[in-house]
């Protein structure tokens, strides 16, 4: 088989285990719906409790977890070839802190009451600042560590002044609420959520994958990139961008979930050959992939709980992040 | 080659600032078809500069021609058609196969995602062969030896099939077979019509391999012509402040820096 | 020997620390750490004997009686703010201030613990545990003959509507809490317990939706904003609202176990009322929400 056609087979197989997770996500649930009843309440026109259930309840969760997943793996193949590290992924970056900081701002102030597109566009704007600043800093020859150096700092800042805001709201409930900025969960959340975000995450992702080839001539350094026909600044302006819009808007509505940009693209990358373009297509369908399954485990394992999305990844996604530098420590210091 | 044909790159009045100081300063030159150009002078003389002047990655003031036409109005994909660049130390990130890697210099022809086109792949081929490197065409370009993997970006280069390439201090870094063997690639290159401008260093390489030598001083031209004309012992010593040793061999003159002055 | 003078010497200090409170007068100088105790002691004592209540009780949002605590000193459950104040008797709950209540214990403070009620009958016990404590037994035993007066003239109807508590972070109060008995007492049946849930107990959206209750209880919203709450906007609850009742009561009759509770009581029962009996409802129709919502 072609290089090539594996590619189309890896596409079909992520592309299939995703449609799955999908479906098995909208038949999880503490009502224990039937699977056919559930399934055909999903495009029942009228105002049944199974049909409101599913269409209100379970679809725009399912919704939720492939969009986010979709967006995080994406954007960590983007971040690691654009700024050629295999460390970069939002999480990490201080990226998806910075945008749970805007939407913060945007929720418990009270803006985003009176004017809902706030949250995503507040959202959007701090992960934009974040992504700047790590491009800022990055420059033509940050090495994977001071990169993550800078990660760290901007998520520790962003991750105080998140908590500051939430400890100066008179609610209550606001101080409790830390835990869903900082970890992430898709619990409850509406159609109205999936309209909010969805457009942001989208226009992202076409941004994101305007960039593929060039991403790939980057592998080759900046100059030659450069030398084969692209626009550095037009690439650096769709990665940051790309960025900001889809994860900005992914954390608005679900809070930071980290490791799975980071994750994603590392277990594919081996199997598209390395090529950054490539990583990209299958980076997202992983990333849908492994978050719809993760928030279908939060619900099966403790069911009454609402464990936060985040510790689950970060379980699995943390100590694959020490080995990860363990090799990068290796191979590139 | 007639001396009447139109250069294939002809550079006036270039100048370039950086920071505030002029790097390169009201330079010209022009670049014939068929030849192998050694650009040389010391550190800082502005080789490089030059070399990203022409590639359009810095700002400049006056004009920069290539057959004619003024760089500047080119788009940057016309341009990477007619201008390849070999990087210094050139690096190669992520651990794609040689093959794919040479694919890479016909990213200038391909649009989109669309799969590579016939031509794309016979260039390909063509470049695995002339570098010798079909044998491992489907290893990872960063498992290889810097020698095989300065082949690989020499043949990223040439799958590019541009009239003219930029070298940028090719053979630092290499053993005297490969320094060797990369000059020939450049004087085959010359023989099909082709034009290299490269940065050397090392001046004996520059003196046998090179049909002419630019000699850069301080951002101008200080000498242009054959080695003959542009290695003088005066202009070592103006330039760059030394003292060499000159014979001649079977393969042309030897010019070796013994001693500063 | 120095062994045998020691016991002795701790004899005679353990005498002295148990004798001396006994011999005390009703005490006058009394400290509350919880709202709960607040609200009963103000009940029971004259303003003149309470050195302090919890400043929860002074507060609209969370006290019954925040008029009445507004003039009395208010302390925020730190130990030195309440040590200084001298108190002869401190009221705490169970659960509020544990590190606070060790501290005034060691340092020889007279300390009496209340659980929070959540049966009728605690609140009976309860006010005349109080009364014996403050020694205002025959006032605690009229506030009882009168709550036991207005739980007889309750309404005991045949019909039952299912109705549900639905808080903040989607909770409801299941077996075993105050809003439980609330609710039974109104004539009405708690849709926590009747799943079986315990205490305060996650009820996920859709088992809510499912459930069909006939009357929504939410909780109380905070003007300003948070996820917590963003549960009473989800659409999936609002398109429940037309098959549904939906009221909203203040939580503060439903807190703490004193005689107030009969104010939601009844309001519950009122809005039963309003409901009727299992009669056609009207068409549901999605996104007609034509909520009555009670206040």
């Amino acid at each position: 088989m072609t290089e090539r056609g594996r590619f189309f087979l890896l596409m079909a197989l992520l592309t299939g285990l995703v449609v799955v997770l999908f479906v098995a996500s909208l038949l999880i649930g503490p009502a224990g719906l039937g699977i056919s009843a559930s399934l055909s309440a999903l495009f029942a026109a009228d105002g049944d409790v199974v049909a409101i259930v599913m269409q209100e309840i379970r679809l725009p969760r399912a919704i939720l977890g492939a969009a986010i997943g979709a967006t995080l793996g994406l954007s960590g193949a983007a971040m690691q070839g654009y700024l050629r590290n295999p460390l970069a992924e939002p999480g990490l970056l201080g990226v998806s802190a910075s945008a749970s900081l805007g939407a913060v701002m945007a929720i418990y102030t009270g803006l985003s009451s009176s004017f809902p597109l706030a949250l995503p566009l507040m959202a959007l704007g701090g992960a934009l600042v974040a992504v700047v600043f790590v491009r800022l800093l990055a420059g033509e020859s940050a090495t994977p560590i001071s990169l993550i150096l800078a990660g760290v700092a901007v998520s520790s800042l962003a991750g105080a002044l998140t908590s500051l805001v939430l400890n100066l709201s008179p609610n209550p409930f606001a101080a409790l609420e830390i835990v869903f900025w900082m970890l992430g969960s898709l619990k409850d959340r509406s159609m109205t959520h999936v309209w909010l975000s969805l457009p942001f995450m989208v226009v992202g992702w076409i941004m994101l994958a305007q960039v593929a080839r060039a991403l790939d001539a980057l592998t080759l350094g900046e100059v030659t990139a450069a030398s084969l026909g692209f626009k550095l600044s037009r690439v650096q302006a769709l990665v940051v961008l790309g960025t900001a819009a889809s994860v900005g808007a992914a954390t608005a509505v679900a809070g930071a979930i980290g490791f799975i940009g980071l994750i994603v693209p590392h277990v594919l990358r081996p199997l598209v050959g390395s090529h950054p373009s490539r990583l990209l297509g299958a980076s997202a369908l992983g990333g849908a992939a492994v978050l719809l399954a993760a928030d279908i485990a939060v619900r099966v394992i403790a069911p009454e709980r609402d464990l936060k999305l985040g510790v689950l990844t970060a379980l699995v996604g943390a100590p694959f992040f020490l080995w990860l530098i363990f090799k990068t420590r290796r191979e590139m210091i | 080659m007639s001396a009447a044909a139109a250069p294939v790159l002809e550079v006036s009045d270039l100048s370039v600032a950086l920071g505030g100081r002029e790097v390169i300063d009201a330079l010209s030159c022009s670049l014939q078809a068929g030849t192998v150009v050694g650009l040389i002078g010391p550190n800082g003389s502005g080789k490089s500069t030059l070399l990203k002047a022409i590639l359009s990655l810095l700002p400049y003031r006056g004009s920069i021609r290539f057959a004619g036409q003024d760089l500047a109005g080119m788009a940057a994909k016309a341009r990477a058609r007619c201008i390849a660049y070999l990087p210094q130390d050139g690096e190669v990130i992520w651990p794609i196969a040689v093959d794919d890697v040479v694919m890479l210099g016909r990213a200038p022809y391909r649009s989109g995602l669309a799969p590579p086109s016939e031509a794309d792949s016979a260039a390909v081929e063509a470049a695995l062969i002339a570098m010798d490197l079909v044998a491992v065409r489907k290893r990872s370009a960063r498992m290889l030896s810097g020698g095989e993997r300065s082949r690989v970006l020499m043949a990223r280069a040439l799958a590019q099939q541009t009239p003219l390439l930029l070298a940028d201090e090719p053979t630092t870094g290499l053993d005297p077979a490969h320094q060797i063997g990369l000059m020939e690639t450049f004087q085959a290159m010359a023989r099909e019509g082709q034009t290299v401008l490269a940065s050397l260093h090392d001046l004996a390489l520059a003196a046998q391999w090179c049909d002419r030598l630019l000699l850069l001083h301080e951002g101008r031209i200080a000498l242009a012509g054959t080695a003959q004309e542009v290695l003088t012992p005066a202009a070592l010593k103006r330039v760059y402040g030394v003292e060499a040793y000159f014979g001649e061999s079977r393969a042309g003159r030897v010019v070796v820096p013994i001693a500063r002055t | 020997m120095v062994f045998a003078v020691h016991r002795r010497l701790f004899a005679v200090i353990a005498l002295l620390a148990c004798c001396v409170p006994a011999a005390a007068e009703p005490p006058q100088r009394i400290a509350s750490l919880n709202l709960c105790t607040d609200q009963m002691l103000m009940l029971l004592v004259e303003p003149s004997r309470i050195a302090s209540v919890s400043f929860l009780a002074q507060r609209a949002d969370s006290s019954v009686m925040y008029r009445e605590a507004a003039a009395l000193k208010a302390n925020y459950g730190r130990a030195e703010e309440v040590f200084v104040l001298h108190p002869d008797l401190v009221l705490a709950g169970t659960f509020t201030a544990r590190a606070t209540v060790s501290i005034l214990e060691r340092l020889g403070k007279r300390v009496e613990l209340f659980e929070p009620a959540t049966t009728f009958d605690d609140i009976r016990a309860q006010l005349l545990r109080m009364g014996d404590l403050v020694e205002e037994r025959a006032k605690a035993e009229a506030l009882v003959a009168a709550f036991d007066e207005q739980v007889r003239l309750l309404e005991r109807p045949q019909h039952r509507p299912l109705a549900a508590f639905y808080f903040a972070n989607s909770y409801t109060s299941g077996r075993g809490t105050l809003p439980s008995s609330v609710l039974e007492a109104a004539g009405l049946r708690n849709l926590g317990a009747e799943l079986g849930l315990e205490q305060t107990a996650a009820l996920p959206l859709e088992v809510l939706v499912t459930s069909r209750p006939d009357l929504v209880v939410k909780g109380r919203t905070y003007d300003r904003p948070a996820l917590a709450q963003e549960i009473f906007v989800h659409p999936a609850l609002a398109y429940l609202d037309a098959r549904s009742e939906e009221a909203v009561l203040p939580d503060t009759y439903m807190v703490c176990g004193t005689p107030h509770v009969l104010r939601a009581v009844q309001r519950l029962a009122d809005i039963r009322r309003q409901l009727g009996s299992p009669a056609p409802r009207p068409v549901a129709t999605r996104g007609s929400g034509s909520a009555t919502t009670v206040r």
